[in-house]
């Protein structure tokens, strides 16, 4: 996105696609349209992607998460049967919870901000837990 | 009363019973379709590899569907594969999800194992018959079996 200020309007081009394809591409704004403080400091606009990292976090979690599902104790099953081996898996698991914990915080730090900008906030979500648990 | 890691426990007992199930299918699935391409008499190891291929990358239900038109005898289990089936989808996609909280208490985590008592016994049902359909019976097992301690190539 790029940003310019024009004599006493402020615009904004953007270049990337916005995600509700109500907007174009290269639309532009003039901020001192918009309604009453109108100030460019009053708007916004961020554009989330996941991001070639956390792509590639997902997909190996996915792909630990199915060995585990469908592989883990038939390829395991010499080290099942002895000590050492057992140890080794013990070690294994939790590099695999480690992964996956990490995973989900990376994936939460997306999804808690657009959550949170439709309302669905923290709070509210902790609301409606203590209003299903009376249930 | 039960800890999370009781909790913890049970659940890697029900996995491991939910991959022999799938294990042993698939090695059914494989000896049907060696025996329909003549694999054992005339040994191709191409035709093999990309019959194992296609089989490891099938998900459990789709291996039982396979399996119930490959494998006539399994028709005699049926029922018992398909709550086998149910009960496996449902201790990996979303078993933690549906108790969620009850792991904060004893007497939520006693509902937690007796529900994976639950699915274990569905669970291990179906393989037994299984493997009964291979001329195996679990059931009576000799008492002085050994387990294998060498490595097999798999």
């Amino acid at each position: 996105m790029e940003i310019w200020a024009i004599s006493s309007y402020d615009e904004i081009h953007c270049d990337a696609p916005l995600p509700d394809r109500k907007i174009l591409a290269e639309s532009c704004f003039q901020t001192k349209s918009l309604p009453w403080p109108g100030t460019f400091s009053r708007y916004r606009i961020t554009i989330t992607t996941l991001g070639v990292d956390l792509e590639s976090l997902l997909r190996n979690a996915l792909r630990k998460r199915n060995w585990l599902v469908h592989d883990y104790f038939r390829e395991r099953a010499e080290e099942f049967v002895s000590n050492a081996g057992r140890q080794e898996m013990l070690k294994e698991i939790d590099e695999c919870r480690e992964l996956f914990q990490t995973a989900d915080a990376s994936l939460d730090s997306i999804v808690r901000p657009l959550r949170t900008s439709q309302g669905i906030t923290d709070e509210r979500i902790e609301r409606e837990m203590k209003r299903r648990a009376q249930v | 009363m039960p800890t999370l890691d009781d909790v913890y426990c049970k659940f890697g007992f029900a996995s491991e019973a939910a991959q022999l199930l799938e294990t042993e299918i698939g090695n059914l699935l494989f000896a049907a379709g060696a025996a329909e391409q003549k694999l054992l008499d005339d040994p191709n190891p191409e035709a093999a590899l990309r019959l194992i291929n296609g089989i490891n990358r099938q998900t459990l239900g789709r291996l039982f569907h396979n399996a119930k038109t490959a494998v006539e005898r399994l028709a005699e289990v049926e029922k018992l594969l398909e709550r086998a089936v149910a009960a496996r989808n449902r201790l990996s996609h979303s078993f933690y999800r549906q108790h969620n909280f009850r792991r904060n208490t004893e007497e939520g985590r006693a509902v937690m194992l007796n529900d994976l008592e639950s699915l274990h016994d569905e669970i291990l049902n179906a393989y037994k018959a299984i493997m009964l359909l291979s001329g195996i019976d679990l059931e009576t097992a000799p008492p002085d079996l050994t387990f294998p301690t060498r490595r097999v190539p798999i």
